[in-house]
């Protein structure tokens, strides 16, 4: 089993409490190592400390929404770090292009569809 | 009478515009019977008697144009009347009636010359009957259009009237107005002016000229008789001669002819007519002391008296007198001017009517075209009265139906957003409850059991909350709304849903020291209320921030206010703030989340309760709501006592 240091990270922002949980748990399951932040500017203070294989991103969030997060982000580390955008907005797709999202999955999705993202992007080892 | 039935006004009308003929009618019959037969009587008497024909057959035309109106009325005023129909109508029936007006007229005046041929004989003779028809005839022509155009746009007029104030019974504006002080002036003068110089046109030159031939015929006999006993008298120093040459003049030729026919003498100096006298003479004499007859050829009258020696002293008279003939023209050019005077003017007043019917139905058929009456035309009003009011009622109509348009499609945007929103929302507990039930169907995941029921729940108790929200909104605005009434200590309910929100959220409520306010309503809705405004003041200002809770009296209401030292609402954002979906906040770092309907609720509650809700708001320094409700009646009594009570801070 690979040690701690050697998980990918997934950053998670979302507001929602138990979203975030949900996927954090999800994504542990798989054997990821799971950062949280409840809005942009956490995010950005996480990625500062431990820099993300993967951000899975809410759009819609109090204090630093999406798209600032998203532009902020960039412009520290480019664009080797894929972000994911996790939305309820019926134009989901158009939202992630605006960003320059790699990716978007959209609410409400399946447990398979999330991990199936993550895992296109940042393959783990382990797998059952 | 009866207003509503067009017929009868018809009817009326008709019978008003024709006074001078029934009066001229009664009064020939009326000397007909008393006098005998004297010069014209008898052919307005006569004339007279198809007037009722005319009438009927005038107010069936009459009812026929205006059938569409009638119709309308008939079917209790369910369906409008086509206005293309009145409009066709309108312009078709002054021509019909006009037509069928001149023949029937024409018929009963020849009808009466014929009878009028048999009964005296032949005393009204051919040559002017001929210009008399004609003139008549013209003159009726002339006159019905005039008289057609006016009836019609009279009758018509009131039905617009009437159309219009239907009209304007659905789309709410004043009922129309009558016939313009215009038309009616028109109508006046018609009364007044045309309809005796039509007759003084057209009977007045065939009654002068059978007055002119009866006064020559009684001049001419008189004559006759002088000549007759003069010369049998045999005067001395006044031979045949001599009393022919006294009596000769211009118009006058004396002359003596034997019995045979044979002209004997005649003082022909000067005289129009050759002396020979007509071989009718012979036999009008035949048996004949004395008589007279018209000379259709010669246009003279010719009497005779029979003397003693068996010899006739034969008058002729020249009827052709120059007075006639310009009483005649003159009257004849008076009244061809009046009739087209009057056809004139009628004509204008109704095309005028008739042009406003097309135009009102070219914008009502331009309407019944478009799939939607929003941007249709509207009627160009020139005028206030008859069709102006008509014009009038169709734009409010027109408008107002672009209104429920609007009203329509605000609906159908109201479902739209609402569909978008309830999906939007339910999205996110929707993803929460999918997720961690998959995750409690993975056996690895045991540890996390408790926790994944418990979100599972939370997820499903926001879910209930967004649909009850829903639900909510779909049954007061469907106006099923139970609204409970019951009295309600207003400050009591407001603590307590403050402390509830305090303990909630952690935060600082403080009730400011209020006024006791008692309200009448519904417990539960009040308290939603209250916690929709209190829950927006704790969720749209800082976490250290206080919020202040006051209820005071304001005249006879009771005020709730909630203030809080937040963000504000920005401007533009206000007016939608009560409106359902609209959230100021929404897609900005402060959006928290929603569906924008809590307050646009809360508002149709306060409002079901008759009071009003409304906000103070400075974007950065806080927002302050209103909730004004109707104070209970026995409340009055403790207005503007302050209670003793004092600062009460709820805190989490």
């Amino acid at each position: 089993m690979p040690t701690h240091d050697q998980l990918k990270t997934i950053l998670i922002i979302e507001d929602d409490l138990d979203l975030r949980e949900l996927m954090a748990s999800l994504l542990e399951l798989d054997g990821y190592h799971v950062e949280r932040a409840a809005d942009g500017s956490e995010g950005l203070d996480i990625a500062a400390r431990v820099l993300p294989d993967v951000v899975l991103l809410d759009m819609r969030m109090p204090v630093m929404d999406g798209r600032r997060f998203a532009e902020a982000f960039r412009q520290r580390y480019g664009r080797k770090r894929p972000i994911v955008v996790v939305t309820a907005a019926a134009d989901a797709g158009e939202r992630a292009k605006e960003i320059q999202a790699d990716a978007f999955v959209a609410k409400p999705f399946d447990v398979d569809e999330l991990i199936h993202v993550v895992e296109s992007f940042a393959p783990t080892h382990r797998r059952n | 009478m009866d207003r509503q039935n067009p017929v009868r006004r018809i009817l009326l009308l008709t019978l008003s515009l024709d006074i001078p003929l029934t009066v001229l009618t009664v009064a020939a019959l009326v000397r007909l019977l008393r006098v005998g037969s004297p010069d014209s009587t008898e052919l307005v008497a006569l004339t007279g008697i198809f007037y009722p024909a005319r009438t009927v057959l005038f107010i069936g035309m009459v009812a026929r144009a205006l059938g569409p109106f009638v119709r309308w009325e008939g079917s209790s005023g369910r369906h409008a009347p086509s206005l293309e129909a009145a409009h066709a109508a309108v312009a078709r029936a002054p021509l019909l009636l006009s037509v069928v007006f001149s023949i029937l007229w024409g018929l009963s005046i020849i009808g009466a010359l014929v009878i009028l041929e048999v009964l005296n004989e032949g005393v009204l003779i051919e040559n002017y009957v001929l210009p008399a028809v004609a003139l008549f005839l013209l003159a009726v022509l002339l006159g019905s259009f005039s008289g057609a155009y006016v009836v019609h746009s009279w009758t018509l007029s009131s039905e617009v009237a009437r159309v219009s104030a239907a009209a304007g019974k659905r789309c709410g504006s004043l009922a129309g107005s009558d016939l313009s002080w215009r038309g009616r002036l028109v109508i006046l003068l018609y009364v007044a002016i045309l309809t005796p110089s039509a007759w003084i046109g057209s009977f007045g030159y065939l009654a002068e000229m059978r007055s002119m031939v009866r006064s020559a015929s009684r001049r001419a006999e008189a004559v006759a008789r002088v000549v007759a006993q003069q010369v049998t008298m045999d005067q001395p120093g006044a031979g045949p001669e001599m009393i022919l040459r006294r009596y000769h003049s211009e118009k006058v030729t004396p002359f003596i002819a034997s019995s045979d026919g044979e002209v004997l003498l005649a003082a022909t100096d000067g005289a129009r007519f050759d002396p020979r006298v007509d071989p009718l003479l012979r036999e009008k004499a035949a048996g004949r002391a004395r008589g007279s007859w018209f000379d259709q050829k010669d246009l003279r009258v010719v009497a005779f008296e029979r003397t003693a020696q068996a010899d006739l002293a034969v008058v002729a008279v020249d009827v052709k007198h120059p007075a006639a003939g310009e009483f005649a023209s003159a009257s004849l050019v008076f009244g061809v001017v009046v009739l087209l005077w009057g056809l004139l003017v009628t004509h204008f007043l109704s095309t005028q009517l008739s042009q406003q019917i097309k135009r009102v139905s070219d914008v009502v058929g331009a309407v019944g075209r478009a799939e939607t009456p929003r941007g249709a035309p509207r009627v160009p009003l020139y005028d206030h009265h008859e069709m102006g009011s008509l014009a009038e009622s169709i734009n409010r109509m027109l408008d107002r139906l672009e209104r429920s348009e609007e009203a329509a499609l605000e609906m159908e945007r109201f479902k739209d957003e609402f569909i978008r929103m309830a999906a939007h929302e339910l999205k996110t507990p929707v993803t929460i409850v999918k997720g961690y039930a998959q995750l409690l169907q993975s056996p690895a995941n045991e540890s996390a059991r408790e926790h994944s029921v418990t979100a599972i729940l939370r997820g499903t108790e926001r879910m209930s909350h967004i649909v009850s929200e829903l639900v909510d909104i779909c049954r007061i605005r469907a106006g099923r709304y139970v609204i409970r009434s019951e009295r309600i200590n207003l400050n009591e309910l407001v603590s307590e849903v403050a402390s509830h929100a305090a303990r909630q959220s952690g935060r600082t409520i403080r009730m400011l020291q209020g006024e006791h306010a008692t309200v009448e309503g519904d417990r539960t809705r009040l308290a939603e209320v209250c916690a929709v405004i209190i829950d927006n003041a704790i969720t749209y200002s800082p976490p250290e921030a206080t919020v202040e809770v006051d209820v005071v009296r304001v005249g006879e209401q009771a005020v709730l206010s909630v203030e809080d030292h937040g963000i504000g609402i920005p401007l533009e954002k206000r007016p939608l703030i009560l409106e359902p979906f609209r959230r100021a906040h929404a897609d900005t770092p402060h959006d928290r989340g929603g569906v924008g309907v809590a307050l646009y609720l809360s508002r149709l509650i306060v409002e079901r309760h008759g009071g009003r809700i409304w906000f103070e708001s400075e974007e950065g320094r806080g927002t302050k709501f209103h909730v004004a409700l109707p104070a209970a009646k026995e409340d009055f009594n403790h207005a503007n006592t302050r209670s003793a009570q004092d600062n009460i801070d709820h805190r989490g």
